[in-house]
This record gives structure tokens, sequence and C-alpha cells, in this order.
């Protein structure tokens, strides 16, 4: 049995001198939503593209579903879902057409997946695709994505675009059709809320390079931030405590900006003579600009 | 290694080329046998140099050189050239262009066979219209009471289509490298033009592509030069790889 969905190990593309994805070492457990979170620009989509064969990396190797990126890039294809915001759809055919098109490439294709989410997003099979809103064509999407019974399903940045009902919408179907079905997720996106609704993993990825990579859960207890004001100045080794990232400060009021053993810190804290001592829990977009924000690698 | 639905796919985007082919060469091919006793007459009444006068004269009273001269020689070689760079032209540029190579991509499809059969579906189109429109030509020879002999006038059309696919491999190869079709094709055309105009020059004439297309010899033996045809089918050949080996080094 397999325990990686995907896994790379020094995974680099370069364009020119530019590296857009440096040294990426990933792995997604099989079953899990993993969030690929980062901002514009950060190497999601290259990544997401030499996973499926699209781009060759510079240098380092992937394999997705057990399968070499390189030289098995079809094997992995047939059994990927992929939905990209970016990519394109023939917009002269019908709805029914691009779906027996598509339905024909595929050696497995589950009908009544397709029927149902046909039937649930109201599409209209005779119509154009290219006379279809962006939300319906993302909908559209999401159906050939997820008919060809994939094991891996890729959606990059699959919400832009979509109203909130439309996202929540979206999120629910995903939550709905891989929730006991053994699938494994790997979803892009800037959007932090929407990660935090669906992914039990996340990943962040900051100018090619990845900065951490934990479960959701791990992530958001581990990782707080401590406000304190001093009478006197704190001393040294206790700022240097195992599980402090960064400590600012502006005179004696600090803030401490923790991943791990946070108790025992402000237990330490707590002994200096001070005004407050104050634990505060981070959501995503916190944690996220923790990193994204300064760029560091966590210790 | 061909997929049979994105052949059908093509052969659907390709229709309207087909048609538009289909007419333009079919129109031009049925009204040759027609024509024949009028431009005996604009000859003989237009003011022309005696060199004109005489090339002229010498086609028009030999009705199979009248035929395969204009039909191999100059209106099929013309068009098939070039349908065969816009058919090729958009077919990768084109994807591209419309932001569907991705789509395309991201499916259970190699390279190879994304090519391949892109190709298969173009040459396909492309022969449809040569060889419909030949056929055309010769019912229509008949119908104005000039038969011809079938198997000597069908004998053009081997070079003329290996000659074809010379330019639209080409196209092909520049469509892989471009990002718009019309380019694509454009350029292809250029050097088709580039090879036309080298006929008019003496230390080229009949060693071109264009030449062999225009099969001279086959219309005096009735025989295939198949060393030509191996040249240009070789020459194809050479072309779809440069394409499929550039479009697997390519990212999409």
């Amino acid at each position: 049995m397999r325990e990686y969905a995907i896994e790379t190990e020094e995974l680099t593309k370069a364009f020119g001198d530019v590296r857009a994805v440096d040294g990426l070492n990933l792995q997604v457990p099989v079953g899990s939503i993993f969030g690929l979170l980062g901002p514009n620009g950060a190497g999601k989509t290259t990544t997401i593209k030499m996973l499926l064969g699209l781009v060759a990396p510079t240098s380092g190797s992937a394999r997705v579903l057990g399968f070499d990126v390189r030289t098995q890039s079809e094997e992995i294809r047939r059994r990927v879902g992929y939905l990209s915001e970016t990519s394109g759809m023939y917009g002269y055919m019908s709805v029914g057409e691009l779906l027996s098109f598509t339905r024909r490439l595929y050696p497995r294709w589950d009908k009544a997946v397709e029927d149902k989410y046909i039937d649930l997003f109201r599409l209209p099979r005779t119509r154009r695709v290219s006379a279809l809103s962006r939300g319906m064509r993302t909908q559209l999407g999401l159906i050939l994505a997820l008919a060809p019974c994939p094991e891996l399903i890729v959606l990059d940045e699959p919400t832009n675009g979509l109203d909130p009902v439309g996202v929540r919408h979206f999120l629910q179907v995903i939550l709905d059709e891989v929730s006991g079905s053994g699938q494994t997720v790997l979803m892009s996106s800037h959007m932090l809320y929407q990660v935090e609704r669906v992914a039990d993993r996340v990943g962040l990825l900051v100018r090619g390079k990845l900065l951490l990579s934990k479960p959701m859960d791990q992530l958001k207890l581990g990782q707080k931030k401590i406000q304190a004001a001093f009478q006197v100045d704190p001393p040294d080794k206790i700022l240097k405590m195992p599980g402090i990232e960064r400590v600012d400060h502006d005179g004696r009021r600090y803030v401490i900006h923790v991943s791990d053993n946070v108790d025992e810190i402000v237990a330490k804290l707590r002994e200096i003579p001070h005004f407050a001592v104050e634990v505060v829990d981070l959501n995503l977009e916190d944690i996220f600009m923790e990193y994204a924000g300064n760029g560091s690698e966590p210790s | 290694m061909i997929s049979s639905p994105l052949f059908v796919k093509e052969l659907k985007e390709a229709k309207w080329k087909i048609i538009t082919g289909l007419l333009i060469t079919g129109i031009t091919g049925a009204s040759l046998p027609f024509l024949v006793d009028y431009l005996g007459v604009f000859v003989e009444q237009m003011a022309m140099p005696e060199w004109a006068r005489s090339i002229l004269g010498q086609q028009l009273g030999n009705y199979p050189l009248y035929l395969w001269s204009n039909w191999y020689g100059k209106n099929l070689l013309q068009f098939s050239v070039a349908f065969a760079v816009i058919i090729a032209g958009p077919l990768i540029a084109g994807e591209r262009a419309r932001n569907t190579l991705e789509f395309l991509a991201s499916r259970p499809l190699s390279r190879v066979q994304i090519i391949l059969t892109k190709a298969a579906a173009g040459s396909v189109s492309l022969g449809v219209i040569i060889l419909v429109s030949t056929v055309i030509t010769l019912v229509a020879s008949y119908a104005a009471a000039r038969p011809v002999p079938v198997a000597w006038f069908m004998s053009g059309l081997l070079p003329q289509y290996a000659g074809a696919l010379v330019f639209f491999n080409l196209a092909l190869m520049l469509s892989v490298r471009s990002d718009d079709g019309l380019k694509a094709a454009v350029i292809a055309g250029g050097i088709a033009l580039l090879l036309f105009a080298a006929e008019w020059v003496a230390p080229l004439r009949g060693r071109t592509v264009i030449s062999m297309m225009a099969a001279s010899r086959s219309f005096v033996t009735g025989d295939v030069h198949f060393g030509h045809l191996f040249f240009m089918l070789l020459l194809a050949l050479g072309l779809l790889w440069a394409a499929l080996t550039a479009f697997r080094q390519s990212d999409v």
C-alpha cells in the first residue's frame, strides 16, 4: 500500500535565471485533502504542471500515484482529475459534446457522477460552452475532473471568479465526493479561508520554496503568538527557548511567535516581572502571513 | 497511436476548411475542360509577345498537356500548398491561442498521440480536397467530351499529395513553436512562395519540391517518379519528426 499520492524530491523548475520552484520536497499522503497555499507567483501552478507532466522539471524528481512524472505522465493523467482556473475549454462545443469528447479519452468514466452533477448544477447540455457563465464553466470543469473516477483530484485555484455561494457549493461538492472514497485531493489556492474549510493538511509555498507542510490541526494548535509587556528586559536564554520562531519588540512590549512548546514558554515568561502575558491563537491567515510575510523558513 | 475522439474532433474543426477547399478547387477543376475553347479565342485575339502566344498555343492545341499543366502544374499545385499551410498552421498554435492546449494535454494523451492524431486528421482533410477535386476535374473533362486516360491522369495525384504533405508538416512544425496559427501558416506559405520563385532561376528549375509536385515526367510517361516521391515523403517525415520533437520538449 502506497503511503503518499505525491512525493517530490528537490523538484526544481527554472525559467532562465528565475527559479519558479526551488528544491521542492513535498509529500501528500494518500486520502488526504492537501491545501497548497501561497501568494500569486509562488510556484503553485508550475508545481502542479510538473506533477501532471505538462512542464518538464529542470532537476529533481517526482512521483505521482507511484508513477514518475518524467517518463510516465500519461499513466498519471489517466488517474488524475484536473481542474485549472487558467485552462480553457472548447467554446464552440456544447456542454454535451465536451462531456462526450472528454469521456472517450478516459478508460473509466462514471456516467452516474456526470449525470448527478449536471442535474445538481443545472447545466444545460445543449448550451455552448462559450455561452456559459464563469461559474458554470467552473462547475463543468469540476464534473470533468470528478467523472473519470480519479485516484487523485488536482484543483489549481479552482474557485477564482466564483461568488461566495458558488465557492461554498463547490467546496461542499469536493467534501461530499471524496469523503470515504479514499481519493486524494491537492488544492492550490491563495484563498486561505477556503483551504481552511476543506483541507486536513497544508503546505505553504513562497517564492518556489516549501516553507512548511503540516496537518492542519497540528499547525493551528502549534502556531501561537504571545503578546507580553515586561517590567524588566527578559533574559536572552528565555527568548531563545526551543519552539520560539521569532521575537519582535518595541521597548519592553514583546510579540513572540511560537510553533511548539507553548505552555513551557509561557510559564517561563510569567516568571519575569510583567504587566501582561497573553497567548493569542492564530488562524490560517495569521500563520500564512507569519511565513509569507517575511518569507522565513521555519526552524 | 491515434486517438479516435481527438481525430474526430480535428475533422469537425476542419470541416469548413474542407468545404471551402472543395468548393474552390472543385469549381476551378470543373471549369478547366470548358474553358479551353474560350482560351483559344482569347489567345488569338489578345495582343501578347510571340513567345507567350507560342507556349499558350502549344498547350491549347494539346488538351492532355493543357489539363495537366493547368491542374497539376498550376491550379491544384497552388491550392494544395495553400490549403496545406492553412490547415496545419493552427493545429497546435491555435490550441495555444484559444487557451485549450492545457485542457488537451492534461488528458490521458501522450504528446506523440496529440501530434500524430492532429497530423493524421489534417492530412486526411488535405487528401480529401486534393482527391475529390481531381476526380471532379476528371469527370468534368468527360462531361465536356474531352476524355483523358484515367490511370494516366490520376498518376499525378501521388506527387501532388506528397509535396503538399511537405508544406503541411513544415507549417505544423512552425505551429508547435508558435502561439499564432496565422503566423505559422504565413511563414510556411512564404517559404513555399520562395520555392515557386526559385522555379524562375535556371539552376534551380526542376529541382525544387514545387517542380516535383507538378510531375512533368509523369505527364510524359504516365509513370510515377518514385525517386521524387520518396524524397518528398522523406522530407515530410523529417519535418513531422522535427514537429514531434519540438512538441515533446515544450512546456504547456
